[in-house]
């Protein structure tokens, strides 16, 4: 019945699309993404400005309205490759624009959380509608200076293969200014959106010419998984490049900015940059620096999964590449490259090349069913909160919907307790992933970070 | 590799000839800021007459060059500027010091985040406009460089055909606890390196703004 149903209306939405010329229909999806955006970006502002809540929202994959048009183009030429994937894409497909007949209306969907029509239709096809509700907690603790950026995009853009929507999250701390991590949380999203349309279009190509020359070595997976890290890679370059050229102020230009800052604090001043996407059933994670991303998996004990490896200087493969470019680890309060920065991969930093280079390391990783949530943060909370402590506090948020006690013991030895100030006055209304941030954020002052905290928590389950 | 000046052998002794140094020393090297050989016979003169240092064992000292295409009345305007060493040092976020620059000024620094350190104090020893002698010494702060003291010189030479300057900055410090000489002298010189580089930037870059402003001017 549902499949015969979306089989209709697919020609259908054909017929209605053709009478618009697909350039006017553009610009509207890029207004409407930009007018989405902004809430966002003045959300982030406030986070950075003073501490408090940032953008807080829910999201589901079949609010996107970019996923019917790409279907009937896709449908023939998939079916024509292999038998099983197409029908599970296809599948997917069908469910989102099931979602979107149940919920024409897509403004409705993203306010609020209240529709019990779209919940029940996301329970009854689980596991493949994969959800990501996510929010976020930034202050500068006891540091003068608030270095840290987040930035938070859901459906930054659509995967070219399917139209799925991919969420883009990112932390980036700062040192030595702000302005790098700025640029980051201001660029890196648009970057890494441009590279993926690029290596997506790539993808589409080469899939076509595989199935053209009837190659039987063409793995849907792998390729993808190979164009979702190139376009990564190539997004931390280009943002690196950018560093290089940005003046303290925060502007990007060639050449040199005018203005009185021009020339100076441009040495060392670079930033970390832990970034994730989410895409389907896949998390995938771009690390540089020691910021960190950690996936907490369900149920209650399970051990975290780390989606990063911290980049520090006297990690073994870390300190032989250092020392392979000319360069040394000296301690000097911590181990250091040269003795001066005590991680060995960040963007920016042009007077500690070639030793401090920006290349992320990149993991993709499985999503099940029993993921609780994915947790990005600086190393101001790392530094004092491990991945067990971190998951279960979050966890216990996400589940009960109460705060747990305020040092939680449970999978990690017991700590300080969290006598700090009280940094933020959690709110009953304030949605869950929101507080497990901040509860996150207490605790690391409560145990006397030294640094700036940020946090990022999605949520990767339905929760009532 | 850096040859350390410790254990007392130093640059031979002003006057003293052959009488308190019976064998002569074998020729020191100093590592440039930006090349990986000898100075040349104009460096280590200057080296020999203004940056002398009497390290003590626990200490180690040496010191970094650097080749700035720039006039070096435009590089010495900038080095001199004790009390405001942001205009150049890409490690320094900002400066405090009353009154006017003399020998004998204090200032206190403050560094930039993600460093070994946040602040320093520092005290003017010399200031030599005529001979563009610089000397300062830490007298405190949360580093690990106690008793640091530094020479900065400033020369004039011709870089392609235009006006240009060396830069020597030399130093002694004490070892850290839990460090080697070679290590303590190697992250110095990596302050050091990373301060003339920034240092050559600057002036280059002003070098470049003055030429592009109108010659009617």
């Amino acid at each position: 019945m549902v499949m015969a149903s979306a089989g209709v209306n697919v020609p259908g939405g054909d017929e209605v699309r053709n009478p618009t010329a697909a350039s006017a229909s553009t610009p509207e999806c890029r207004m409407r993404r930009r007018h989405r955006l902004e809430p966002q970006g003045s959300g982030d502002a406030a986070a950075a400005a003073a501490p408090g809540p940032s953008w807080v929202r829910r999201l589901r994959p079949a609010a996107s309205r970019f996923s019917p048009s790409p279907s009937p183009s896709l449908s023939p030429s998939s079916s024509q490759s292999s038998a099983d994937r197409p029908n599970d894409e296809e599948q997917e497909e069908l469910d989102h624009e099931v979602e979107v007949e149940l919920a024409p209306a897509g403004p409705q969907l993203e306010p609020g959380e209240a529709e019990g029509e779209p919940e029940a239709e996301a329970v009854a096809v689980a596991p493949q509608v994969w959800p990501v509700a996510f929010g976020s907690l930034s202050m500068a603790g006891r540091m003068r200076m608030m270095e840290d950026a987040v930035s938070l995009h859901p459906d930054l853009c659509t995967w070219a293969a399917d139209g799925s929507p991919m969420h883009f999250f990112g932390v980036f701390d700062g040192h030595g200014g702000s302005h790098v991590s700025a640029l980051c949380r201001d660029r890196m999203h648009e970057v890494v959106a441009e590279e993926l349309a690029r290596e997506g279009a790539t993808f589409l190509r080469r899939r076509q010419e595989s199935a053209a020359s009837g190659s039987a070595a063409w793995s849907e997976r792998a390729e993808e998984e190979r164009a979702w890290r190139a376009a990564l890679q190539r997004g931390f370059r280009r943002v690196d490049d950018m560093a290089a050229l940005a003046c303290a102020c925060g502007r990007v230009a060639r050449p040199s900015c005018s203005c009185p800052l021009a020339g100076t604090s441009s040495g060392i001043v670079g930033s970390t940059a832990v970034v994730a996407l989410l895409v389907r059933g896949r998390l995938v994670v771009a690390n540089c620096g020691d910021s960190r991303a950690v996936l907490c998996r369900g149920p209650a004990g399970t051990p975290p999964v780390p989606l990063s490896s911290d980049h520090k200087p006297n990690r073994a493969d870390e300190k032989a590449r250092i020392e392979a470019a000319g360069g040394r680890v000296v301690f000097n309060n911590g181990h250091r490259v040269r003795g001066i920065l005590a991680m060995s991969r960040a963007l920016g930093d042009r007077l500690l090349r070639p030793e401090v280079i920006a290349e992320p390391e990149i993991t993709v990783t499985e999503r099940t069913v029993e993921d609780e949530c994915l947790i990005l943060a600086s190393d101001g909370m790392w530094d004092v909160i491990s991945n067990d402590i971190a998951c279960n506090v979050a966890r216990q948020c996400l589940e009960d919907g109460n705060p747990p006690p305020a040092d939680p013991t449970a999978g990690g030895g017991g700590g300080a307790p969290a006598a700090g100030v009280v940094v933020v006055a959690a709110r009953e209304a304030e949605p869950r992933c929101l507080r497990a941030a901040s509860l996150l954020a207490r605790l690391a002052i409560g145990r006397e970070t030294q640094d700036n905290v940020s946090i990022v928590v999605v949520d990767l389950k339905h929760r009532d | 590799m850096v040859v350390e000046m410790d254990g007392g052998v130093g640059v031979a002794a002003a006057g003293g000839g052959g009488a308190q140094t019976p064998a002569p020393p074998p020729p020191r090297r100093w590592r440039l800021a930006d090349e990986r050989c000898d100075l040349r016979a104009m460096e280590t003169d200057y080296v020999r007459r203004f940056h002398r240092h009497e390290p003590r064992d626990h200490q180690c000292s040496s010191a970094v060059a650097k080749h700035i295409k720039a006039p070096v009345h435009l590089v010495w305007s900038l080095v001199r500027r004790f009390d405001q060493p942001q205009l150049f040092k890409p490690f320094v976020s900002r400066c405090e010091m009353k009154g006017n620059i003399e020998i004998g000024s204090v200032r206190e620094v403050n560094v930039k985040s993600g460093l070994p350190a946040t602040r320093s104090t520092e005290r003017l020893e010399l200031l030599d406009d005529d001979e563009r002698i610089l000397s300062v010494r830490f007298v405190g702060g949360d580093h690990r460089l106690q008793n640091y003291s530094s020479i900065l010189t400033v020369h004039p030479e011709v870089i392609d055909g235009r006006p240009g300057t060396l830069v020597i900055e030399s130093f002694v410090v004490d070892v850290p606890d839990g460090n080697t000489k070679d290590e303590t002298c190697y992250f110095v010189e990596a302050l050091l390196k990373c301060n003339l580089r920034s240092l050559a930037e600057v002036s280059e870059g002003q070098v470049i703004m003055d030429q592009t402003e109108p010659l009617d001017r």
